[in-house]
């Protein structure tokens, strides 16, 4: 009884939450695309290391358990499935490599897979085969990074483009509104709304489809940089903080302008110091490929171990990476556990490639490979994707240099506009009413019927520009410059890459400079175009 | 309900109260999270989730949202298998005896890693060090800045790198060629500098200490590797070394050779006198060989006299024309350096037109010359050759046996029971009589 109660009471544990297939259907096609995008990289750092491990005369067995052991790499649970179908289904290699192939989607992975059964049935050793695969897989990174890098140029001015076109057409709009009035105002604004969000999302989409994916930073929850330490305990206030006070002040009614510039204020600090972590890592990544090859080399050459080798290479040269690798000399020099010394390295480093490709070295060096040879390969591939990732900072460089004077054009043209149709309308309004008045004194004292006609005629015309719904307008204002900004926030992030804190950086930027914009942009239009010199514009003989 | 059913009320109810609201002229804003609300309000009253469901799934949530360490690399290990001992144990004899026919070598099991001292908490130091570390930040900004400043390289610097980084070739070290003792004088060859680590730790180097077995030359005859030692420097010496799949230039090697004898001629240092007794002994071997045209071979009973010996001794020297003896070795220096002969191509290392190696080779062949040589120094230069033959150490098995114990007095019963087996079976077998030992006997 007892038994058939836990059954049950098992089974409506289970039970499934509504829509819940439907939201893994949805998560399994997101981790799709998401696993397209790391496989070229993931595939080149498991090449690295089967060819290390090979280097390192592990047997085919060896080769395969310890590259599925690697999880932190996308095709990893390939590899583990081959592992399965060897170990547990007495498949051959060949036959496991085939059949995981066949269920693989991904077409490089696919490709690789082919290569492997045709190569291990035709009795290539490993060792070559997977010299030569890392050699192919070199070039293909280089070609799919190099594509994604002309297609992201392409996007990216597509899309500064679309994004001023979307602008242009919002400008249209007001004027539009300005001069007729319309009764169906929402429809009006909807529209114009959904064309700039479409275009917003579209253009992302394209962009993030096409960049090369580069996360730069290990992502490890103990261990990571003194920047990002601060970060993470820094956005566990600020970024609350700002969430509830943008809520607070809207609702009190505050300005927009100042919002914008207290949420870029907000999250300025967090950016700065994300910027000097995410500047800090693509130094080290530079001189980490440096380091790894004279390291290896010193360890092979002169047959010394790891301590005596950090003490011999030249650390001048590793002009950011030598407090990191000092530090770890004067662990290992005092008798400190090696493996938590590495760690800490690769924590402190903050670095994405240096988490993978010291894990890789150090793995097969201690299984017995030759450091020097092994040295020469992860050095190899880690400069590959440095330079690579090199040449993507430049594209992303000239992407953000024009984007952030368009954000601002775009910002300015709309607020520009904005008071300028507000200021002209207010004193259109202003000087009808003025007529007005004049016009019904001089009939009083009259009694004319032709001068009360032209009256009439002249105010029927003059109408078009006092009826600007103000209010309105200001709300599509402020709700375009959301959409603009936050689009242009998250096309930064995805083209310039990095970590999460690179979205604080990129906000702080954009909302500060909208802010600025609101804030100063009446001010400076009410200098040049202001309601008095209109009135005097208007008034005979002014 | 069903949960199709479900599916449909859910929607056509979401459709109603949004057809209400716009019929009410509700905001856009404010018409969204409505619907929304409505359809959750909806999940409860339908059955399709209760609190408990909320609590149960959270409850699953966590332990799987708990952050992992890092894939550290652990040595691939059998797949853990939850339950007792006994079961884990069968798993583990099951998986062994599936992988079957494919040499599945079990990757080494690391020993139970030691219990790791609990984390120590990163002395961040509160919000004092968060503030004291944001401010040191912020101090290298300025480098930052200055590092980013500088002009960018242009596209085709980087793209020369990113070839010579692409098509780097991998070259690996040869293996670790383990000495197998100190070589002969006559070697020459170094054994190159700096031991890699992995030599340190080669659990077989003791091996290669042991002496050479002169046994293994036995079968040289038999591979065809039996060049004259008289036969001129010349297509046949060439041919006899066609085997070897490395050969050093033999071109070279004999020039160097002719010019050594030239030279120890000219010097006198090793003068041809010796050889001077060559030519006076062919009197000698006629007379002594003489006598061997005047035996008649039917009269010879060869079972008679060797006494029931089976011997396939070949007739043939009597038949072969009578070959100039070799000239008996003046009085071998054993102690001297071994002699290399030019044609035995594997004593001649890769570098061999180097200065010390052209040196080593000329004085070995001014040692010839000078007629030092015998057959012993021939053997034990042939003994040298097949001992410098690398040993190539299979990491991959040394691993496996890490840590493998096998109790030598377990090692000496099995060998005991196998040896009482074979004898026994030996014993019940009938004796045959071996018709190869009486057959000659008359």
């Amino acid at each position: 009884m007892a038994d058939t109660k836990g059954i049950e009471g098992k089974a409506k544990d289970a039970k499934p939450l509504p829509f819940a297939s439907t939201i893994e259907s949805i998560k399994d096609k997101i981790s799709q695309i998401s696993e397209g995008k790391k496989m070229g990289a993931d595939l080149l750092f498991m090449n690295t290391y089967m060819a290390s491990l090979a280097l390192a005369s592990a047997s085919r067995p060896e080769i395969f358990a310890y590259s599925a052991n690697r999880k932190e790499y996308i095709s990893a649970k390939y590899i583990t499935k081959v592992d399965t179908l060897v170990k547990k289904w007495s498949y051959s290699y060949s036959e496991a490599l085939s059949i995981v192939a066949e269920r693989t989607k991904n077409p490089t992975l696919q490709s690789m897979l082919n290569r492997y059964a045709n190569a291990i049935e035709s009795g290539v050793p490993d060792e070559d085969f997977l010299k030569n695969e890392l050699s192919t897989v070199k070039s293909v990174y280089r070609s799919q990074v190099e594509q994604g890098l002309e297609l992201l140029k392409k996007w990216g001015d597509a899309y500064i483009a679309m994004l001023l076109s979307g602008t242009v057409i919002a400008v249209t709009m007001m004027v539009s509104i300005a001069i007729y009035a319309p009764a169906g105002l929402d429809s009006t604004l909807n529209m114009s709304y959904g064309i700039i969000l479409s275009i917003c999302i579209f253009g992302n989409i394209l962009m993030y489809q096409s960049v090369p994916d580069d996360p730069k930073t290990h992502g490890l929850k103990d261990r990571t940089s003194k920047e990002q330490q601060t970060i993470h305990a820094m956005e566990r206030i600020i970024v609350p903080l700002a969430i509830l006070a943008v809520v607070v002040l809207a609702l009190l009614g505050v300005s927009a302008s100042l919002i914008f510039l207290l949420v870029g204020v907000l999250m300025a600090p967090m950016g700065i110091i994300g910027f000097i972590d995410d500047s800090n890592i693509t130094l080290r990544d530079n001189d980490f490929s440096t380091f790894i090859r004279s390291f290896g080399a010193v360890m092979g050459g002169q047959g010394t171990t790891a301590v005596y080798a950090l003490n011999t290479i030249d650390k001048k040269s590793l002009i950011a990476l030598e407090p990191l690798v000092n530090s770890v000399y004067s662990k290992m020099n005092l008798g400190l556990d090696d493996k938590q010394v590495w760690d800490k390295f690769i924590g402190e480093s903050g670095s994405n490639y240096i988490y993978k490709y010291i894990n890789i070295y150090l793995d097969t060096v201690t299984l017995g490979g030759p450091p020097e040879p092994i040295g020469t390969v992860v050095g190899s591939s880690m400069l590959e994707m440095v330079l690579l990732r090199e040449k993507k900072d430049m594209h992303a460089r000239s992407f953000i240099v024009l984007l952030v004077p368009m954000h601002m054009a775009m910002a300015g043209i709309f607020v520009a506009l904005y008071r300028i149709m507000v200021v002209l309308t207010g004193s259109v309004g202003d000087m009808m009413k003025q007529f007005q008045e004049s016009q019904n004194a001089a009939s009083a004292g009259a009694g004319g019927g032709l001068s009360s006609q032209g009256s009439m005629s002249l105010g029927g015309g003059m109408t078009m520009f006092t009826n600007f719904p103000e209010k309105e307008m200001g709300a599509y204002v402020v709700y375009t410059l959301i959409i603009i900004t936050v689009s242009n926030i998250l096309a930064a992030r995805i083209v310039g890459g990095g970590d999460r804190y690179m979205y604080y950086f990129y906000t702080a930027i954009f909302c500060s400079l909208t802010g600025l914009i609101l804030l100063i942009g009446p001010i400076v239009v009410g200098l040049f175009f202001s309601p008095e010199a209109l009135q005097n514009m208007a008034k005979p003989g002014g | 309900m069903k949960e199709s059913t479900r599916r449909i009320v859910l929607f056509a109810v979401i459709v109603i109260a949004g057809s209400v609201m716009i019929l009410f002229d509700i905001p856009l804003i404010i018409m969204i999270p409505l619907v929304v609300i409505v359809g959750i309000i909806l999940l409860f009253v339908l059955g399709a989730l209760s609190i408990a469901d909320i609590r149960s799934a959270m409850a699953r949530r966590k332990p799987a949202g708990a952050p992992k360490p890092p894939a550290a690399p652990k040595p691939p290990a059998v797949p853990s298998v939850k339950g007792s001992i006994f079961a884990r144990l069968k798993n583990l004899k099951l998986s062994r005896k599936d992988a079957g026919g494919v040499q599945a070598v079990p990757p080494p099991q690391k020993k139970p890693e030691k219990k790791e001292p609990a984390k120590i908490a990163e002395k961040t130091g509160g919000v004092g060090g968060h503030i004291s570390s944001f401010f040191s930040s912020f101090k290298s900004i300025g480098t930052i800045l200055k590092a980013r400043s500088k002009a960018p390289r242009k596209v085709s610097d980087i793209n020369k790198q990113l070839d010579t980084a692409v098509s780097e070739k991998i070259v690996k070290p040869p293996a670790p060629a383990v000495p197998a003792s100190p070589a002969p004088a006559a070697g020459g060859a170094g054994t190159g500098s700096g031991a890699a680590p992995v030599d340190e730790s080669d659990p077989f180097l003791s091996l290669s200490d042991d002496e050479f077995d002169t046994g293994l030359l036995d079968g040289l005859d038999d591979s065809g590797f039996t060049p004259p030692p008289s036969a001129p420097p010349g297509p046949s010496s060439e041919q006899a070394a066609e085997p070897a799949a490395e050969l050093p230039d033999l071109d070279s090697d004999l020039d160097a050779a002719s010019n050594a004898i030239l030279n120890a001629q000219d010097t006198g240092q090793g003068s041809l006198d010796e050889f001077s007794g060559l030519e006076g002994g062919d009197t000698s071997m006629d007379a002594d060989f003489g006598d061997l045209e005047n035996i008649s071979l039917d009269e010879v009973d060869l079972d008679a006299e060797l006494g029931g010996i089976d011997l396939a001794v070949p007739a043939a020297p009597a038949e072969a024309p009578p070959a100039p003896a070799p000239a008996p070795a003046p009085a071998a220096d054993t102690s001297s350096t071994a002699v290399k002969t030019a044609w035995i191509p594997s004593d001649a290392p890769k570098g061999a037109d180097q200065v010390e190696d052209q040196i080593s080779t000329q004085s070995d062949m001014a040692a010839f010359a000078s007629g030092s040589g015998s057959d012993e120094d021939m053997l034990s230069s042939l003994a040298s050759d097949v001992k410098r033959i690398e040993k190539k150490v299979d990491i991959s098995l040394v691993r496996e046996l890490k840590d493998f114990k096998a109790p030598a007095n377990e090692i000496e019963k099995e060998l005991d029971d196998m040896y009482k087996k074979i004898s026994s079976v030996k014993n019940s077998q009938p004796k045959k009589p071996d018709p190869g030992a009486t057959k000659g006997i008359k």
